[in-house]
């Protein structure tokens, strides 16, 4: 039957161009190196200078939230998709609001102080983050338990643990950013401007 | 006559239901990333779809006259740039289509 079969490679085209325009979802690689560097800078500080980091943090947070929202709003250019419902958006800061939301009031109410409340909020860290790995991107998946277990485990360690949880965190931002595959047919911005 | 009448008969259920301007490929495709709820650009659209400028610029204008698809103009880094988004009459268009290749399909395998 010619129109069955004529339908049936209709849907096998259109199930190709669904799976090219998945496979176009890069990372936005300068939001993770971003992050990267504001842990790379504030958790050392744990160890060297844990008075100040609260001078460093608070500003440093809000300097990447801005830097964040900027360069998502150049990704998604880029990539030539504008989403009215940002549903990744919406996951990124809500759950970082609700997440320094959450840190801050439980540290307050179980009285946890320095390094206590910063061991809560990595673990929250890294649920946030695996949450992000089911939704969103992969790598997280494994980036976000290891460091709940991280969290716990730096309060064990005697010397340089924030240092060495920082390096490990950073890497996890930053390495997967390397190997990202970047199919050169999909990507919207190597294509030169339109000409119709 | 009869055998006119037959071979009506014999058409897969469904296939009335097509939609002429949606079986074009480079249409169904474009209305299918579309139907995301998302706004596409030209040049991804061309990307994704991998077809030419004059081709893909005349199977859209075929949807955008047809009232499924709306398009935006506006610059971005001073370089012009038409987004395209799926209207109501398009999405359900989409739809009812998608339903009749389906129908075609199974009474196809039956």
């Amino acid at each position: 039957m010619s129109d069955a079969r004529q339908i049936h490679e209709d849907i096998q085209y259109v199930r190709e161009i669904v799976a090219r325009s998945e496979q176009s979802n890069r990372r936005p690689v300068l939001i993770y190196w971003t992050w990267a560097l504001f842990v790379l800078i504030t958790y050392p500080m744990m160890d060297f200078a844990p008075r100040y980091i609260n001078f460093v943090s608070l500003p440093g947070l809000i300097i990447c939230f801005a830097l964040t929202i900027y360069l998502s709003r150049r990704f998604k250019q880029s990539l030539g998709i504008k989403q009215r419902r940002d549903r990744s958006g919406l996951f990124w800061f809500g759950g970082s609001i609700l997440l320094i939301f959450c840190s801050i009031s439980l540290s307050i109410v179980m009285h946890l102080h320095g390094q206590a409340s910063g061991q809560l909020s990595v673990v929250f860290v890294g649920i946030f983050y695996f949450l992000g790995g089911v939704n969103y991107d992969r790598n997280f998946l494994w980036l976000g338990p290891l460091l709940c277990v991280a969290g716990l485990a730096v309060g064990f360690v005697p010397h340089y643990g924030w240092t060495a949880l920082g390096i490990v965190f950073a890497l996890g931002l930053i390495v997967p950013t390397l190997f990202a595959p970047r199919p050169p047919e999909a990507l919207a911005e190597n294509v030169p401007a339109e000409t119709h | 006559m009869a055998r006119a009448a037959n071979s009506i008969q014999n058409l897969p259920s469904g296939i009335d239901q097509l939609d002429a301007l949606l079986q074009h490929r480079a249409r169904l495709g474009a209305m299918v990333l579309l139907s995301a709820g998302d706004e596409i650009n030209f040049s991804t659209l061309r990307a994704l779809l991998k077809e030419s400028d004059g081709n893909l610029g005349a199977q859209l204008r075929k949807l955008e006259e047809a009232d499924y698809i709306a398009v935006k103009k506006e610059f971005q880094d001073r370089k012009p740039a038409s987004w395209y988004s799926l209207t109501p009459t398009g999405r359900r268009a989409l739809k009812t289509h998608l339903a009749a290749m389906e129908s075609v399909v199974r009474s196809a395998e039956v």
